[in-house]
């Protein structure tokens, strides 16, 4: 019984904690701050300040239950590297390099389709990531914003949408 | 004060000034001022004596007169100064309707606060209304927004402003324009997001078909996402700022919707309706030199309405870079920040036009016109408060006080009558009693006709000619020259000053006219007023030149006159020279004689060629006293025993000058060998010091008789001379064997001529002796 207790104890404290974001759910990271409701995006999650800056990232449950098409999102990333120009030059940012689309899954085996951009603001260089996750039939959206000096914390990100799961069958 | 204003009211009708009515009527106290303080300072460097004490003033101006462009001046000063006395009083009428006790006349300045009066019926756009306007401004936004809010389903808007944030009194009315604005805002900031996937739900059509056109789907979502993400990530940069938008995020929204509208009027200040710009507007780089402070004049919720004609375009095309970066100043500056973040704002060329041609143009045109409304309230203001300060410390200037001075001693010289216009090459002056003129100006005076009254001040001219009127001219005080001519010939006088004034003028064809005339009435009686001019010790040899005889300023009058009547006109002026008893008068007359006589002046050159003056000496030869003095006694003695000679004294010189042996000088009188060798040592520097010498001969009890006809002129001439002296007469040939001239024994009186005869046989015999001696 004390064996059996002890091994329920250590399960627990060596399992990391999960933030429950509606529906998302997620793995919970110290002294990370977060938010919701911040410009229309229901969840938007701070890391610690390094560099001067906290990095974020948003979740989002878009509503939408659909899948996408890996080949022709592949093979149309160009629109989304246009749309990114056109954006930078409307919010004055300098566009640096897009990061390919690429496809995974996470630890749940939800497919995690992602592409990136980086880009100059206010003399600061940034890299955003746009994740488009297909779990249980729903469309997940999240978006890591940092500088692109911050290259820690998208390990941090990858750690969080490889472990993150929704809700539903 | 008022003692010094009925000065300057009675100054202005005694003394006419340059009147400049329509000018004045209309100009500032600052205007009026300025021009008194630069022209009175000209005045005291020009027309005033370096010490202004009262005193030194008025002698000034009665010793030198008033030129005329000092006359100039100080009646412009007058009527300046006229000027402000009545903007002074305009000012201290409108300081008096600011105390409540205004009584109302028509007057500049009161016409003008009227006017804007009438004008200002729209409320005026003071520093106190712009900042009322700020005041209300956050007010009237959170009205805005909050009515918007409640207005606009959707999701969590409840969230974004609770309704107890509304701010009291909030009516907004059914203003659609507002809304839009407002929505579009907080559509464009926070609900837009939710929204934006709905095109991807569509985008999967039918169930189990992929979506392939993620990229078009999501477009709207992504740039929201970028832009709402990117300025989270700025705003982690200031914990204050972070904690405020994550805490705190409503509220802070309040306030970035507060400062987007404050940003936005700094905008359109600034860059839409700059009036006017450095460089190429609208461009990077360019600055606004003027923008349109009208903005500053309305209400902030009059100007979201204004805005509603391109609120999309706005929101379109403003609020992204807004977001991204504006966020952090405008939570941590708010509406302070509006100026910086208000850069930001950039829009397509279509949303310019749009936006110059829509309502909130028109109202910052209306805005602009009621700022300049304001600003010329605001300026009737400051010239009422002041205006009278201004004027006063004019009043109480140093330099006031040296121009009142003048001004008064002007008007008292003019009150005590005898003041005359003077007119001279230089211009005209205004002369006084007291006022010197020197005799040797060309100058002549008219006496002012028409009294200084008030007529002739308002409509005085510029001139003094236009301003008085001026009586027949007359000659200034007249010289004894004058006066010995006028005395002779009063009849000639009205010629002299038309000479006088010909010559002021220059008129050099009239001056030669006039000068023939009055040569002819002068020439006849000049000789006998010149000897008694100098009988009287005048020493003025340049007036009596001028009047007695013009011929020797060898201008046209000589050149048309023979040379022979020039030189005999020099002569006979310097033979009266030197007939001046008073040694020291006469050697300042022959100083000036050889001055205006000079044998370099090419003028004289000109007229009688190289024929030399009188009083040149530079070939003259002596005698030995010893040898001619013996002879001279010896022949002379018996002519005056007979009784045809002064009486005799064994002392005689000689001095014999020129090659024709035409210039004698004759010395009869009591001098000593001693004298007489000193005297011709004297000969030996200059005519005046021989003179001098006779002279004191003459004092020691000697007789001194001297004679000198002038060299060139004939022996006929000397002859009459020396006939009528009939005294002592030695003279010395040029040539080396010291011979008589034949030429002048031949006019010799009669006397003279059997002496020199007698000379010359006895010459001739003592060297026929020496001749056979030597043989």
């Amino acid at each position: 019984m004390w064996r059996l207790s002890f091994l329920l104890f250590l399960s627990v404290s060596v399992q990391a904690k999960t933030l429950i974001l509606d529906k998302i759910y997620i793995e919970e990271k110290e002294e990370w701050k977060l938010s919701k409701d911040l410009f229309g995006m229901p969840y938007v999650y701070f890391t610690p300040e390094l560099n001067g800056q906290r990095s974020n990232i948003s979740f989002t449950d878009t509503g939408a239950e659909v899948e996408l098409d890996v080949k022709s999102i592949a093979q149309t990333q160009n629109v989304y590297q246009d749309n990114k120009k056109k954006w930078a030059q409307k919010v004055g940012a300098i566009p640096e390099s897009f990061l390919p689309y690429e496809v995974s899954t996470n630890k749940f085996g939800h497919k995690i389709h992602r592409i990136g951009f980086n880009f100059q603001h206010e003399g600061k260089s940034y890299s955003e990531s746009s994740f488009y996750i297909e779990c249980r039939g729903k469309i997940l959206f999240s978006k890591s914003m940092r500088l692109k000096t911050n290259e820690a914390h998208d390990n941090e990100f990858r750690s969080l949408l490889h472990t993150l799961d929704c809700g539903g069958v | 004060m008022k003692k010094l204003l009925s000065l300057l009211i009675i100054s202005s009708l005694l003394l006419p000034s340059y009147p400049v009515l329509a000018e004045t009527a209309k100009s500032s106290p600052e205007k009026i001022i300025a021009e008194l303080e630069d022209l009175g300072s000209v005045y005291e460097k020009k027309c005033l004596p370096k010490d202004k004490s009262e005193a030194s003033i008025k002698k000034h101006h009665e010793k030198n007169g008033l030129s005329e462009e000092c006359w100039k001046m100080i009646t412009r000063i007058n009527h300046l100064e006229d000027q402000l006395q009545k903007v002074k009083a305009e000012l201290e009428q409108k300081s008096s309707c600011e105390n409540g006790n205004c009584k109302q006349k028509d007057g500049t300045l009161t016409s003008q606060i009227s006017d804007l009066s009438k004008v200002n019926q729209a409320p005026m756009c003071t520093a106190e209304r712009k900042q009322e306007i700020k005041n209300t401004c956050n007010d009237e936004l959170t009205c805005v927004m909050a009515g918007s809010i409640t207005s606009f389903a959707g999701y969590g808007l409840e969230k974004i402003l609770p309704s107890s944030m509304k701010p009291k009194n909030c009516n907004l009315g059914d203003d659609n324009c507002v809304t839009q604005l407002v929505t579009g805002f907080i559509s464009a900031a926070i609900t837009f997001f939710k929204g934006s996937w709905e095109l991807l739900k569509m985008a999967g059509g039918a169930i189990g078909k992929k979506v392939s056109n993620l990229w078009h789907s999501v477009v709207g979502a992504e740039d929201h996402s970028s832009t709402s993400q990117l300025a989270l990530a700025k705003a982690s940069e200031d914990k204050g700022v972070f904690d405020s938008l994550t805490n705190d995020f409503p509220g802070t929204m309040k306030k970035i919707w507060q400062t987007f509208v404050a940003s936005s009027k700094e905008w359109l200040k600034h860059d839409i309706f700059c009036q006017k710009w450095e460089g190429i507007p609208h461009t990077p780089g360019a600055k606004c030199l003027r923008p349109s402070e009208g903005f500053d004049c309305i209400s902030c919720k009059t100007m979201v309405n204004g805005m509603c004609a391109f609120s999309g375009a706005l929101i379109a095309e403003v609020v992204p870079a807004f977001l991204t970066g504006g966020i952090f100043t405008a939570v941590k500056y708010g509406v302070s920040g509006a100026s910086k973040v208000s850069k930001l704002f950039k829009v397509s060329d279509a949303t310019m036009k749009t936006i110059k041609t829509s309502r909130i143009g028109k109202i910052a045109s209306e805005a602009d016109e009621v700022l300049k409304i304001s600003k010329g309230v605001q300026a009737g203001g400051k010239v009422a408060t002041s205006g009278l300060n201004l004027i006063n410390k004019y009043l109480l200037s140093p330099l006031r006080k040296g121009l009142k001075t003048s001004y008064t001693a002007l008007t008292n010289l003019m009150k005590g009558g005898g003041a005359k216009v003077a007119e001279m090459p230089g211009g005209k002056i205004i002369v006084f009693a007291g006022t010197a003129l020197s005799n040797t100006m060309k100058v002549v005076l008219y006496p002012i006709d028409n009294p200084m009254t008030a007529l002739a001040y308002r409509t005085g001219g510029r001139t003094i000619e236009k301003a008085l009127t001026l009586g027949k001219a007359t000659l200034p005080t007249k010289s004894v020259a004058v006066v010995s001519v006028l005395e002779r010939k009063p009849e000639i006088e009205s010629v002299l000053v038309d000479l006088r004034k010909a010559e002021i003028a220059g008129d050099v064809e009239k001056v030669r006219k006039l000068e023939e005339v009055v040569y002819a009435n002068v020439e006849p009686m000049r000789k006998e007023a010149v000897k008694g001019l100098f009988m009287k010790e005048h020493q003025e040899l340049d007036e009596v030149i001028r009047n007695l005889y013009p011929e020797l300023k060898y201008g046209d009058l000589a050149r048309r006159l023979p040379p022979e009547k020039i030189l005999a006109a020099e002569k006979e002026l310097y033979l009266e020279i030197l007939q001046v008893k008073n040694p020291a008068v006469r050697e300042n007359l022959e100083k000036q004689f050889q001055q205006k006589v000079s044998a370099v002046s090419t003028a004289r050159q000109n007229v009688v060629g190289s024929s030399k003056p009188p009083y040149d000496t530079s070939e003259w030869h002596i005698l030995p006293v010893s040898k001619f003095q013996k002879e001279a006694a010896e022949h002379l003695k018996p002519l005056a025993q007979a009784g045809k000679g002064k009486p005799y004294s064994p002392v005689s010189i000689s001095v014999v000058k020129d090659p024709k042996g035409a210039l004698v000088y004759a010395i009869d009188g009591g001098a000593t060998p001693k004298d007489a060798q000193a005297i011709i040592n004297a000969l030996d520097n200059s005519h005046h010091v021989k003179v001098n010498i006779f002279d004191e001969l003459a004092k020691n009890g000697n007789r001194v008789d001297l004679r000198i006809p002038v060299s060139g002129y004939g022996t006929l001439e000397i002859a009459k001379l020396e006939a009528q002296t009939v005294n002592v007469f030695l003279k010395e040939p040029i040539d080396s064997t010291s011979r008589w001239p034949s030429a002048m024994m031949k006019v010799m009186s009669p006397t003279l001529k059997a002496a020199g005869a007698e000379m010359e046989e006895e010459k001739e015999r003592k060297r026929q002796e020496a001749k056979k001696k030597k043989e």
